[in-house]
């Protein structure tokens, strides 16, 4: 893949994850708990599990390899890394 | 020194946490992945939900290192030679090398566990910031926060 190539999915991919930082708490009151799938600055897909998102995400014509996948967890859940 | 911009998210109790976007190229995964930089953490890994999204070949990873994190015991799958691309600030392309990342796959592979394990994030590790001599600066309360690597100019 060509330099320019990458950059160009790179770019797209920051905007994705700037908006889901952005938009955390808003989205958390809708999708808490769920996996989701972020491209251009939507949510093209949630569910329970990354399999069934992936397979929703294929349904709906987007190409899995580009798209970001964030989760929501639990509000009453904290992890400590 | 060069920088590659970092971003912050507000995840737990309104703690910011820095992040950051990388382009990841790999015989097994191409992709772009979010991962929380984690100087804490001797590995970089990818999560248990980037290892079941990319249908990788479960079964033939549950072997070898276990590591734990968060609670839970994972197997730690080395995917060898990957490539790891930034976009810095001036909008050039940083090409990064690991000699492997780990794949994060759970012992235990039940729905509680694999529930409960999919909210754990890509994590940029100690090794890669070795491996790559980048450092990292972070400071939550003026929410500034970057990588930095060196060129032969610096």
């Amino acid at each position: 893949m060509e330099d320019s190539q990458i950059l160009q999915i790179l770019k797209v991919a920051e905007e994705d994850s700037k908006w889901f930082s952005e938009k955390y708490e808003e989205l958390q009151g809708k999708y808490e708990g769920k996996v989701l799938a972020i491209k251009d600055k939507k949510v093209v897909g949630n569910a329970e599990s990354v399999e069934e998102l992936m397979d929703m995400v294929q349904k709906k014509g987007e190409d899995t390899a580009y798209v970001l996948i964030e989760t929501i967890p639990p509000k009453d859940v904290t992890f400590i890394l | 020194m060069p920088k590659i911009p970092c971003s912050l998210r507000a995840l737990i109790g309104k703690r910011y946490f820095p992040f950051v976007t990388y382009f990841l190229t790999s015989f097994h995964i191409t992709k772009p992945i979010d991962a929380i930089v984690d100087t804490g953490s001797p590995y970089t890994v990818l999560s248990p939900n980037e290892v079941f999204g990319s249908r990788l070949p479960i079964r033939t990873m549950r072997r070898g290192e276990t590591v734990t994190l968060a609670g839970f015991r994972f197997f730690k799958y080395p995917i060898n030679n990957v490539g790891m691309n930034f976009r810095t600030e001036t909008d050039e392309l940083f090409k990064g090398t690991l000699s492997y990342i780990s794949a994060l796959v759970p012992t235990k592979i039940d729905k509680k566990t694999l529930g409960d394990v999919r909210h754990i994030p890509n994590i940029i590790g100690h090794d890669f910031l070795e491996e790559n001599k980048l450092s990292f600066y972070f400071n939550p309360c003026a929410k500034i926060t970057y990588l930095e690597y060196q060129t032969s100019a610096n």
